[in-house]
């Protein structure tokens, strides 16, 4: 998967538009584990949503072993959909209230014609069993699970088709840190076994970072960082991120560490700039970085980071 | 009896306690024991943080000191603040007493502003029905809190309505209101757990400052255990609606003493954790 330029807009009003997503680039290697955070509004979210042709690109173009699925008739839409899936933060939102667990997980075989009805309900321990529940559970109506157990029937589920690529949209956040940490491992556990590549979207830099290879940060529309996720605490550079990790309370930190004190009301300023998204709120802002915008650039192999302030002479401007 | 009044010398006795809870149980909708024969205490200018999962009745036991516990929700145990019992406070005394000596915070305060009055007002009115008789220390007051939480332009705040702002916003004007008066007690539910990482920290950064300079007490309800580590003086761990540690952050962090506390620690994914990915690479 490679994402080229990868731009959306949203109109917002009648005159105003909203750049959500500004020219990402960013590729995803088969068998790889890719990480997207950043904060509300980042547009991590939307890439995600674009990947999986669930919203629409402005501009730029998205390329699926090597083919452009930027944009899609129907039936090749739904082609796609077979080897990409999604897994949003609320299970129950996508469970049909009165459709038996069963009846929900097969629901993709049967729809992509890889089984018949009743070949898929043989299938339903297997599936189950996969994500660690037992095979009682296919005649259960969704709301008599518990949360965890309704996020582990819809993975089930988007397993069931064997996609190439599983996207998951803060999967895991509205668990209780128990019941997160348990799902963590069963994906990794899966992710190991199916060959599975993955991209993992949140905003929680350490759930992130736990089970991703490389890890991309986002700041109003715009990628700053990527580098490997082993790293990120030591090699973090562009100003952003570092902010992101000292904003992270870890138990080890009982009140030990300095909270700066910001602005925030400039994090809304920022998307409206030409320039770097977050020059407004940057310690280390320089004249230029009001004037154009940083391109991606490597700092180490396999990292890449848009700041001016970082490697001066090396930054290729857009 | 017949409602609150702060008499000092009922609170001479033991001037520190703000807040006592005596073997406090709460059942309701056929849910047993929500809460579950809880004993604390808070004293003044202190933070306590409440830990646990959903369901394990730390919020309830919050919902119990305002009074907010559903209709048909039963009680057992004694709960008092600033030494008076508040089962047997009227409806009008706790009223009076919420809002101005105790403030409450919750989630998404957004929920429970009125969505077609515009923030000024509502922040106003609440300021005059707490006693603030005079309409420019009224704006003053309002201005510079907004400002305290980094809404730099108040006037444009205080002119919306909350559907126009932010849930990050929005929070940080409930707190703003929840703080206005200098409570002596702020009770605090999940505050910071909608906002972004960078937000909250300096929400709490706000509250620590809050607490620094009017001594306000302060219970903070919360999953994230980070959060209760930096800032707390006490932590407690709730489970099936029992507490079941009770301690010094570096205490329960470092040596916990119930089982459940220790697998609780271990779930959180700490960002220096060896990744977990690693276990099956």
């Amino acid at each position: 998967m490679e994402l080229k330029g990868l731009t959306k807009v949203f109109p917002v009003g009648r005159h105003e538009s909203l750049r959500a997503v500004r020219n990402v680039n960013l590729a995803l290697n088969r068998g790889e584990c890719l990480g997207i955070v950043g904060e509300s509004g980042c547009g991590k979210s939307t890439v995600a949503r674009m990947v999986a042709q669930l919203t629409e690109v402005t501009d730029g173009h998205i390329l699926f072993e090597g083919r452009d699925v930027t944009r899609l008739s129907r039936s090749r839409r739904r082609e796609l959909w077979r080897n990409v899936q999604m897994v949003f933060q609320d299970p129950y939102s996508v469970f049909s209230p009165r459709m038996t667990v069963g009846d929900f997980l097969t629901e993709g075989l049967v729809h992509f014609g890889m089984a018949s009805r009743p070949q898929a309900q043989g299938m339903l321990p297997g599936l189950l069993g996969r994500v660690e529940l037992p095979a009682e559970l296919a005649g259960r109506l969704p709301h008599q699970l518990s949360g965890g157990q309704q996020q582990r029937v819809v993975i089930a589920r988007a397993l069931s088709i064997q996609p190439k690529l599983l996207i998951l949209d803060e999967a895991t956040s509205a668990l209780d840190v128990s019941v997160q940490r348990q799902i963590l491992k069963l994906l990794m556990r899966l992710r190991a076994e199916m060959n599975l590549t993955m991209l993992f979207i949140g905003h929680d830099l350490a759930v992130v970072r736990s089970v991703t290879d490389r890890i991309a940060v986002m700041y109003a529309g715009q990628l700053v960082e990527e580098m490997p996720s082993a790293a990120l605490r030591s090699d973090a550079s562009h100003p952003y991120t570092r902010r992101l990790l000292e904003s992270v309370f870890s138990t080890a930190d009982r009140g030990r560490k300095q909270i700066g004190i910001e602005d925030l009301s400039l994090i809304e300023k920022g998307r409206m700039l030409e320039g770097c998204p977050y020059q407004p709120r940057c310690p280390e802002a320089m004249p230029r970085c009001a004037d154009a915008c940083p391109a991606l650039a490597d700092m180490d192999p396999g990292h890449r980071i848009a700041c001016y302030a970082r490697k001066p002479g090396n930054m290729l401007e857009r | 009896m017949g409602g609150f009044t702060a008499a000092p010398g009922e609170q001479r006795g033991n001037a520190l306690e703000i807040l006592s809870i005596d073997n406090y149980s709460v059942s309701y909708d056929g849910i047993k024991n929500a809460v579950d024969a809880v004993t604390l205490s808070v004293a003044q200018g202190e933070i306590l943080s409440i830990v646990g999962e959903s369901g394990s009745g730390k919020s309830t036991l919050l919902h119990g000191v305002l009074g907010l516990l559903p209709r048909g929700a039963s009680t057992r145990g004694g709960m008092k603040l600033f030494g008076n019992e508040i089962a047997r406070m009227d409806d009008k005394a706790r009223r009076v007493l919420c809002g101005s000596r105790v403030s409450m915070i919750f989630q998404d305060t957004g929920r429970y502003m009125n969505p077609i009055a515009r923030i000024g007002a509502q922040y106003d009115e609440y300021l005059r029905i707490h006693g603030m008789k005079d309409v420019g220390q009224r704006r003053d007051l309002q201005r510079r809190m907004l400002l305290k939480l980094h809404l730099t332009d108040p006037e444009r705040v205080l002119r919306s309505y909350p559907f126009e702002l932010s849930g990050g916003m929005r929070q940080r004007v409930g707190i703003a209101m929840a703080m206005s008066l200098n409570p002596q007690l702020l009770l605090a539910d999940e505050p910071t757990s909608a906002l972004d990482v960078t937000v909250q920290a300096q929400v709490i950064r706000q509250m620590m400052e809050l607490r620094e300079s009017t001594g306000t007490a302060i219970v903070l309800v919360t999953h994230n255990i980070g959060v209760a580590a930096y800032l707390s003086d006490r932590i407690g761990v709730m489970q099936h609606g029992k507490l079941v540690e009770l301690g010094r952050p570096r205490d329960v962090i470092e040596h916990p003493c119930h089982e459940y506390t220790r697998g609780l620690l271990d779930a959180v994914v700490e960002i220096d954790d060896e990744r977990l990915i690693a276990s099956h690479g």
